[in-house]
C-alpha cells in the first residue's frame, strides 16, 4: 500500500473521476464524460430544476462528505436502465424506487472514491446513505470545510460530485 | 438447481444479483444479517453471498455465528460492498469470508465467480496471514494431550511431537475452510493445590 502524508487536489479529482465512471458504465452502461471543476464562489447550484441528492459520508483518518446531485428526469432513467423497467414503471412505483437506486449508486461512487483515499493511506470507513429529492435543493458547506465540486455528463445529463473534506 | 442466500437491504441490488445469478440458480433475499440466520436455521443453501452495511449492523453479525457453526462452517460465503478497502477484505477474510468483491458488480465477471464457488469453493488468500493461535499441551496418565481452545479439539497421544503435527494439520484445514482463527489472546499456567481431606 503507498502512503501520502496528504491529499492533494489531483488525487481528489482523479478518485471521483474514476469512481463516478466506473459506476456508470457498469450500472447503466453509459459513459460519464468529466465537464469542469468548479470553484465553490462560481456554482449556481440547482436552481428552478428537479434533483435528486445522494450523499455518503466517511469517517476515519479523513472525515467528510459526498453528494451526488442528479437531475430528477436522469435519476428516474438510470433507475429504468438499471433495474431493466420502463420510465413510466419506475415512476409508478414511488419515489421508493428512484431513493433506492440512487442510494445505492451514491453508496458505490463514494466507496470507490474511499477505497482510492484508503490506499494512499487515509482509511476510513463510510456512513449510510441518505437520500433528498426536490425542487431548488442546494448543498450547504459544512463548517471549516475544503469544498471540491466537480461536473460530469452522462447521456446528456449534468451530474454533480460535491466533496467536502472537514478540516479537523 | 444450486440454492444461493443473498443477503442485501437495497432492493436495487437485490435485483441486480437475481437477474445476475437467476438463470442456474434459485436465489433467495434476505434483507437483514438476521433474517438471513434465521434462513440459514431452516433451510440449507450452497453458498452466501452477503452486503457489508446494514442500518441495523454489517455482515459480521451473520458471519461470526454461521463460522461458529459446525455445521455451517464449510459453507462458502462471499462478501460484496462498494466499500471494500483491502483493510475490510482482511477483516472479512478474517472473519471466515471465502472471497470478497467490490461493488459494482460487473455482470459476467461476478457470474463466473459465483459459479466457481459453487463448483469447488476456494478461499482467497489474504494479506498478514500469519495468525498466532495457542493451544495447551500436558502430560497426564502416560500420554500426551493437547487442547484447542478456538478449535475446542482434545488430542491425545504417545508421542510429543506427533500430536502437535496433528493438532497443526486441523488448524490448517480450519484456516483453508475460512476459519476464524488466532483469537487466543493471553494464556497462563494456574497451579492449585488441592487437598481432598479439607472442607472449603
Amino acid at each position: 500500500m503507498a502512503v501520502s502524508q496528504t491529499i492533494t487536489d489531483s488525487h481528489v479529482q482523479d478518485f471521483i473521476i474514476k469512481a463516478v465512471n466506473n459506476v456508470c458504465s457498469t450500472m447503466m452502461r453509459q459513459e460519464a464524460s468529466f465537464v469542469e471543476k468548479t470553484a465553490e464562489a462560481a456554482y449556481q447550484g440547482f436552481h428552478g430544476k428537479s434533483y435528486v441528492f445522494g450523499s455518503v459520508g466517511f469517517e476515519g483518518d479523513i472525515h467528510g462528505v459526498v453528494y451526488l446531485c442528479i437531475p430528477d428526469d436522469f435519476a428516474t432513467h438510470a433507475a429504468s436502465e438499471i433495474l431493466g423497467m420502463t420510465p413510466s414503471e419506475v415512476t409508478m412505483g414511488g419515489g421508493e424506487v428512484v431513493r433506492d437506486v440512487i442510494g445505492e449508486i451514491t453508496n458505490m461512487t463514494v466507496g470507490g472514491f474511499k477505497n482510492a483515499l484508503c490506499d494512499i493511506g487515509f482509511p476510513c470507513k463510510l456512513t449510510l446513505p441518505t437520500v433528498v429529492r426536490g425542487n431548488n435543493l442546494q448543498v450547504v458547506s459544512l463548517k471549516s470545510a475544503t469544498r471540491h465540486i466537480f461536473q460530469f455528463n452522462c447521456a446528456g445529463h449534468r451530474l454533480v460530485a460535491d466533496i467536502q473534506f472537514k478540516n479537523d | 438447481m444450486k440454492r444461493i442466500l443473498y443477503i442485501e437491504d437495497s432492493v436495487t441490488s437485490q435485483l441486480i444479483v437475481r437477474r445476475i445469478l437467476s438463470g442456474t440458480n434459485e436465489v433467495v433475499i434476505a434483507p437483514t444479517p438476521r433474517a438471513g440466520n434465521v434462513l440459514l436455521e431452516q433451510n440449507s443453501y450452497d453458498l452466501v453471498i452477503t452486503d457489508f452495511l446494514f442500518p441495523q449492523g454489517d455482515a459480521l453479525d451473520l458471519i461470526v455465528p454461521l463460522r461458529q457453526n459446525k455445521s455451517l462452517m464449510e459453507l462458502p460465503i462471499i462478501a460484496v460492498s462498494g466499500s471494500m478497502d483491502t483493510a475490510l477484505v482482511n477483516r472479512l477474510l478474517k472473519a471466515g469470508v471465502n472471497a470478497c468483491m467490490c461493488k459494482p458488480l460487473k455482470p459476467k465477471e461476478f457470474q463466473i465467480f459465483v459459479e466457481r464457488m459453487l463448483q469447488e469453493p476456494f478461499v482467497e488468500g489474504y494479506e498478514n496471514t500469519v495468525s498466532t493461535v495457542n493451544c495447551f499441551q500436558w502430560f497426564q496418565h502416560g500420554a500426551y494431550h493437547e487442547y484447542c481452545p478456538e478449535l475446542k479439539q482434545h488430542l491425545t497421544g504417545a508421542d510429543r511431537a506427533e500430536l502437535s503435527n496433528r493438532m497443526q494439520a486441523l488448524l490448517h484445514e480450519h484456516a483453508a475452510q475460512g476459519a476464524q482463527l488466532g483469537f487466543t489472546t493471553q494464556e497462563r499456567v494456574r497451579s492449585y493445590l488441592v487437598q481432598p481431606d479439607v472442607a472449603v
